[in-house]
């Protein structure tokens, strides 16, 4: 792996996430907002890799994040299975879902994909309500779903670093299974496909293919930090499937830089605590994140990291070209 | 399943149809000219409502004249929208993924400013008009008549619109060959902010009309604005005959599921339909391949 | 016989591109595809390869590939260029022939083997790590058809290989056409607009009308034919 931007960018993130308990390790309520910060962050990043990077327009995430939380929230209540399998299940749950409803959609155009996965999106909410009798807790919603445990040490809401570095672990492999994709042949196809993809498939390269395999990835990240999530919170309903969650995801794209990673990661950090900051405002709090997201899109349509990129820091190296951004990794020549 | 039952479904269904038709025409309207997937649409069916609630409640004005009021406040905000949203990123690259996150900003925004002026409560408007009236075995309100009406009324006024008027025919030309409608010198600038402009006075219509019935709150759009999505497509993207079949088709599955097994069922069936429709045509019932 | 087309039609609305074409093309020969602007020559093109479906039965290598998607006719053995340059802008030319390499053909060993074959057959191992946005026409040529060939084609389908270059550029083109078909034993077919170009290097040729054959058979008996001669006078000349 050869040192560039987007690692050095990366790992300082971790580290600083890493050392930021040992300022505010007291203050539960900024700890809190850290983890709710690295919960968005897998989840914004899987969701980017699918609008930014593979140009699916799946509308679907917040569905595959909730379809994680409950497959862990249902097993661990009803079947008793550890929390650490469900962590498992929750990704496996998800990433099975993204394929079942990928197989019919992503055979069709760009737009029909939007449509489709946000109707199916819609459908989740109603499912959960009338599954009832399946022991998805209905309206209501599900309580208490257990906590984690290491050895005897039980996961309480009294400790929070336990939940904040198990937290930091699953997004630092989420985020180098994202790396490991954007640069891999997978990520190639998806920069072919996008340059010209007439040549691209006239060489071999199976847009479905690509794309299920994607959407099955992006998915499955997806359920596992939906799944973290539940025992973080002890309690998930459909509510979870509001509107809120899904465009908070997509303000946090955009801020952070849509397929410019790790973008997203830094979006879900910056959005988090100035949706926190900008609660005494009430109503007029969300008001201004529609503008700050279409002001955002008309100005700076490559976000936070299209602008770092702009500017020439020495300490991170020579500007990278776009294709360097797009491909770091992948050989320019032998 | 008795015969009264069955009429009553019948019936039933094909007043939803009809009401949906009028939610999700211009949605399709839209999309057919401008191939924008305008996802902010939901939000003036609320605004609409809620400039109805200021000259009907507040203001005590009757309906005729708060539809006269409202009508170009809606075409105004409607070119707004094309004129300073849509129509800058029309010139950039990715189009179709900006302006779906833009229109996505602008719901977002819409939704919450009426959240801020008028309250999370819900309002209610008064019925068109009061009163019920008795066929046979079966009993209608006079607002659910006009209502029907008013939805005849209106999707005769757009056929007659796109197809006998001049600015309606420039609409239809650029709906099918963007290129060839400027060669012969239609301005598309012109036609996209006409077709926003009609679009978003049917989207607040349809508010008006429905809020005797449903209601008006801020985030009220968003169910009228998937189930509106889920008929253009399956009448297919763009064709708004196409849209009127599909309207009255899941219309009719609405009262049909139900009746059988109760609403909270409905959304689930909608999806199934319009995964077989799908299935079976990829471009929806009326829709045409030659875009794609 | 590597190709074989039996009544093929595509039409588009009411308008036949190409209708009921039959003909067939030998394993190793250079099959030469002429005739006016409109003639379908492109569209065939398209259909060969998978982008458009047209009715009637294409054999390649004894396989019916009709139904099939461009991808999996290029996993089967067909390559092809196209006439305008279409290229992954934001790469290097050495990442526009991997894409070929790694995606394209059976047999997913020797990858990089395959790139650098490619890359000193058309000559481009200097340029290897320049971005292909800002190259000269001739290089996007090149580029074009090396990565069609790192997909190791049995049959190579060329849509105006020389249109735009001038004639030293062109000759070198034509030169490395005849080289891939005699050393590495590519199938090709080749659409192309200069008639001295096409008769010299071709086994056998096609005029095509209308989306019509007008006549196959070698270069002499098709330049003679009078329905040939008439159809490209009466066209060039109107």
């Amino acid at each position: 792996m050869k040192i560039n931007r987007e690692i050095l960018t990366t790992a300082g993130i971790l580290i600083i996430i890493a050392v930021t308990p040992l300022i505010f390790h007291e203050n539960s309520y900024t700890m809190h907002l850290l983890i709710m910060s690295m919960i968005w962050a897998v989840a914004a990043t899987a969701w980017d890799l699918l609008l930014g990077y593979g140009g699916i327009f799946n509308l679907a995430q917040v569905g595959f994040f909730a379809i994680g939380a409950y497959a862990t929230g249902m097993a661990s209540i009803h079947l008793g299975i550890s929390p650490w399998m469900g962590l498992l299940l929750g990704a496996v749950a998800s990433g099975l879902a993204g394929v079942l409803i990928g197989l019919p959609c992503l055979r069709l155009k760009g737009i029909y994909v939007a449509l489709m996965t946000l109707a199916f999106f819609e459908v989740i909410g109603p499912l959960i309500v009338v599954g009832i009798n399946l022991g998805t807790g209905g309206k209501a919603g599900l309580f208490p779903i257990p906590p984690f445990r290491l050895g005897s040490y039980v996961f309480n809401t009294d400790e929070l670093l336990p939940w904040y570095y198990l937290c930091l672990i699953l997004l630092a492999i989420c985020l180098f299974i994202t790396y490991k994709l954007i640069h891999s042949m997978l990520g190639l196809s998806f920069t072919a496909l996008r340059d010209s993809e007439p040549f691209a498939q006239s060489l071999g390269i199976n847009r479905f293919k690509s794309a299920l395999v994607v959407t099955a990835i992006a998915a499955a990240m997806t359920g596992l930090i939906g799944a973290f999530y539940a025992h973080y919170v002890v309690v998930i309903s459909p509510r979870m499937l509001g509107l809120d969650m899904f465009l908070f995801l997509l303000i946090m794209i955009i801020f952070g830089g849509a397929a410019r990673f790790p973008g997203p990661v830094i979006g879900a950090f910056v959005i988090t605590f100035l949706d926190d900051m900008l609660r005494p405002l009430d109503s007029y709090r969300l008001l201004a994140f529609g503008a700050l997201m279409v002001i955002m899109i008309m100005l700076l349509p490559n976000g936070l990291m299209g602008l770092v990129a702009k500017i020439n820091i020495p300490l991170f190296g020579k500007r990278d070209t776009e294709a360097e951004m797009l491909n770091p990794d992948i050989p320019k020549t032998y | 399943m008795s015969l009264n039952d069955l009429i009553e479904i019948l019936i039933s269904g094909i007043t939803i149809g009809l009401v949906y038709f009028l939610i999700a025409v211009g949605f399709s309207l839209i999309y057919g000219v401008s191939r924008v997937l305008h996802l902010s649409y939901g939000s003036f069916f609320t605004w609409g409502a809620y400039l109805a609630w200021i000259f009907a409640v507040k203001l005590n004005f009757n309906y005729f004249w708060v539809f006269v009021l409202v009508c170009p406040i809606l075409y105004i905000m409607g070119m707004a929208l094309e004129r300073f949203v849509v129509r800058p990123l029309r010139k950039r690259d990715n189009f179709d993924f900006n302006v779906l996150l833009a229109g996505l900003g602008v719901a977002l925004f819409l939704d919450y400013a009426a959240q801020a002026f008028f309250g999370a409560r819900t309002k209610s408007l008064p019925s068109l008009l009061d009163g019920t009236i008795q066929i046979h075995d079966f009993v209608f309100s006079y607002q659910q008549l006009t209502m029907l009406a008013a939805a005849v009324v209106i999707a005769f006024a757009l056929w007659f619109f796109l197809e006998k008027t001049r600015q309606g025919l420039a609409l239809g030309a650029v709906a099918q060959d963007p290129v060839g409608a400027r060669i012969v010198g239609v301005s598309l600038n012109k036609v996209y902010l006409l077709t926003f402009g009609i679009s978003t006075i049917l989207a607040g219509s349809a508010g008006i009309l429905l809020a005797p019935r449903f209601f008006i709150s801020p985030l009220g759009g968003w169910k009228f604005l998937i189930k509106a999505l889920i008929i253009v497509v399956a009448g297919g993207l763009g064709s708004i005959r196409g849209t009127l079949y599909s309207a009255f088709l899941l219309g009719i599955l609405e009262a049909l599921v139900g009746w059988l097994f109760g609403l909270l069922w409905v959304m689930p069936f909608w999806f199934l339909a319009l995964l077989l429709i799908l299935l079976i045509k990829p471009h929806g019932l009326l829709g045409s391949t030659a875009d794609h | 016989m590597i190709l074989e087309l039996k009544n093929v039609t595509k039409t588009f609305g009411k308008f036949a591109a190409v209708s009921d074409l039959n003909f067939s093309v030998n394993e190793g020969e250079i099959f030469g595809i002429a005739g006016p602007n409109g003639a379908g020559k492109t569209t065939l093109f398209n259909i060969i390869s998978g982008f458009y479906r047209a009715t009637g039965n294409i054999v390649f290598d004894n396989r019916k590939i009709s139904h099939l998607g461009p991808d999996k006719i290029n996993i089967l053995g067909i390559a092809r260029t196209f006439q305008i340059p279409l290229l992954f802008d934001s790469m290097t030319i050495y990442q526009n022939i991997l894409v070929g390499s790694h995606f394209g053909g059976q047999g997913k060993s020797e990858v990089e083997n395959r790139i650098n074959e490619a890359l000193s057959f058309f000559g481009l191992q200097e340029l290897r790590a320049a971005a292909v946005a800002n190259l000269k026409l001739l290089d996007k040529k090149l580029t074009m058809a090396a990565a069609a060939f790192a997909t190791r084609p049995k049959l190579l389908l060329l849509d105006e290989p020389v249109a735009g270059l001038n004639p030293v550029e062109a000759e070198l083109f034509v030169g490395l056409v005849k080289k891939l078909n005699r050393e590495h034993g590519v199938t090709i077919i080749m659409i192309e607009h200069l008639m001295n170009i096409l008769t010299e290097m071709s086994d056998r040729m096609m005029i095509l009308n209308n989306g019509q054959k007008l006549i196959v058979g070698s270069p002499e008996t098709v330049i003679n034919d009078p329905e040939t001669i008439e159809c490209y006078l009466g066209n060039s000349h109107a």
